[in-house]
């Protein structure tokens, strides 16, 4: 990786730093009490009062607990179908309805036991995923990658690679840097009886560029990327207060990660990027900063509207440079949607530098 | 980070095929059999079941990979250990139609516990296979068919039990 994109991702935390640093100069009496109540840095609250315009509504997203959002299994379509595993989580006392955004989801409103621990689970007629995180895949399209592969650039556990072979049987390379991650990666393949997926060890910063360098482009890419957590706040083992360092850090991996991702895509290929975060630094301002660095190399990326409901993505924050396509991205709100906070922006290559 | 070895061809994969064939089933699956063996204290040899495109995908890659596909079994020596993934090799097959034991509602319970089946909770044993099969596991199998686990047929005080191997509880109880 050349120290021009050193540089790039360098100056992007840096502009984020600067922006949140003169925020915190304005934080007033009013915020520090909703941060307070809430439990909720400071800055989280001051930076979500400007996002939304309101403090109110910051106040109120913060104020969202767990027992206000959905609660969501994902079917395995490779093994079963949602009407069946309805009716036997029934027979048990659970109360489930169809989920609307998907054709596998399970929206569970009464669970008389543990989801994790029921012989369904085992079986692996389907697995605990949440109802922002289920969009992301569908948001890709991996259907559609024809004779080419996908590529999982942070798959982690495999919760959404597994979600990404109920959408294809075509090949999908898994990537992360963490051992511990790949090992509950490979019981979920076989739990889920997925035989589809190439693991690699390793950091896709490193991995992406080599598979570009010997003819391997992915057609899709899901690069659900590493991030503050922000969107899990209403689950209190994930509740996280994050100073605004904690957010330029992350912006610093998270431009590197898509620059190449997006540098080792197949010409006309798809990669969508999400987050479990709904702060604009971590999503609009990262593709907005790639996206414009690309562009001025001489590729051609264009944003594309993703299949899946929610807010559309903002483009004015805090005077940070934003693209005016970047409204093309998805967002949900714990507090508006009953979801996990999540961002999600499609984007395709129309060609590479030249 | 990453091993440079991948997974290779078996060296007997045809007669693992085979014998998986034989024993259980596979025929009319779109997978293959790939082997992975790690410099490791023993001399096991792990096998892998994956599509032949992701097979052929990942030796043209150029660059290590870990495994791919599902980890179906493992060879140590003349022992094969059948492992949780080649569960779905059978229910992609259509189901178990040999060397399988269905157990009642309390024994499926007790099974994904780690559990033996006792004699009274086995509800049917069906045929073993042919003779090859003799020393390898048998599926465990619910009511309603689903495929709990991997058991060994002994006696215990003169009476048919099934040893508990491996149950899909084992996914619960593995912390991973």
């Amino acid at each position: 990786m050349g120290l021009g994109l050193e540089r790039v991702a360098g100056n992007a935390s840096r502009r984020v730093l600067d922006a949140l640093k003169r925020l915190e100069v304005s934080v007033d009496q009013r915020t520090l009490k909703v941060a307070e109540e809430t439990g909720a840095a400071p800055i989280q609250v001051a930076r979500y009062a400007a996002l939304f315009g309101s403090l109110e509504e910051a106040r109120a997203l913060f104020s969202t607990r767990e027992e206000e959002v959905m609660k969501t299994i994902r079917v395995n379509t490779l093994k079963t179908n949602r009407d069946a595993v309805a009716r036997r989580l029934e027979e048990k006392g659970f109360r489930v309805r169809a989920y609307p955004y998907t054709s596998y989801g399970l929206v569970v409103e009464h669970a008389p036991g543990s989801l994790g621990a029921q012989h369904e689970y085992l079986y692996g007629y389907y697995t605990l995923q949440g109802p922002a995180s289920m969009l992301v895949v569908p948001a890709l399209q991996p259907e559609d990658v024809g004779e080419g592969f996908v590529l999982d650039c942070c798959s982690g556990a495999g919760v959404k690679t597994t979600q990404i072979a109920q959408h294809t049987d075509k090949p999908i390379i898994a990537v992360d840097v963490s051992w511990r991650k790949l090992l509950a990666l490979k019981n979920n393949l076989s739990r889920l009886g997925v035989f589809n997926v190439i693991v690699i060890h390793g950091d896709v910063l490193e991995t992406a560029p080599r598979l570009a360098v010997g003819g391997r482009r992915p057609a899709k890419i899901l690069a659900d990327v590493p991030c503050s957590g922000e969107g899990l706040w209403p689950f209190a083992s994930r509740r996280r207060r994050r100073t605004a360092e904690d957010i330029a850090s992350r912006v610093e991996l998270q431009v590197k990660i898509l620059y190449v991702l997006l540098e080792s895509l197949t010409t006309g290929g798809e990669l969508v990027y999400s987050t479990c975060t709904m702060g604009p630094e971590e999503n609009e301002f990262v593709v907005s900063v790639v996206v414009e660095t690309l562009e001025r190399r001489g590729c051609r990326v264009e944003l594309v509207e993703p299949p899946v409901p929610g807010d559309p993505g903002v483009n004015e924050y805090l005077g940070l440079e934003l693209l005016d396509d970047i409204k093309l991205c998805r967002r949900l709100f714990p507090h508006r949607h009953k979801t996990e906070g999540f961002t999600i922006c499609k984007l395709r290559l129309g060609s590479h530098c030249a | 980070m990453q091993a440079e070895a991948g997974l290779t061809l078996c060296i007997d994969g045809a007669k693992l095929r085979r014998l998986i064939d034989e024993c259980y089933c596979m025929s009319g699956l779109d997978l293959e059999l790939a082997c992975l063996q790690e410099a490791r204290r023993d001399d096991c040899i792990d096998v892998y079941a994956a599509t032949a495109e992701t097979l052929a995908l990942a030796r043209g890659l150029g660059l290590g990979y870990r495994f791919a596909g599902v980890h179906v079994a493992r060879v140590c020596g003349k022992r094969m250990l059948m492992l949780l993934g080649a569960l779905e090799l059978v229910r992609r097959c259509g189901g178990p139609k040999k060397r399988y034991v269905v157990v009642g509602d309390r024994a499926e319970r007790l099974f994904l516990y780690g559990r033996d089946v006792l004699p009274e909770s086995i509800v049917s044993i069906a045929d073993p296979g042919p003779e090859k099969c003799d020393g390898l596991p048998w599926l465990v199998v619910s009511r309603r068919g689903d495929l709990l686990g991997w058991g060994r047929l002994a006696k215990r005080e003169g009476r048919v039990i099934v040893a508990n191997l491996v149950d899909a509880g084992w996914y619960l109880r593995s912390g991973l």
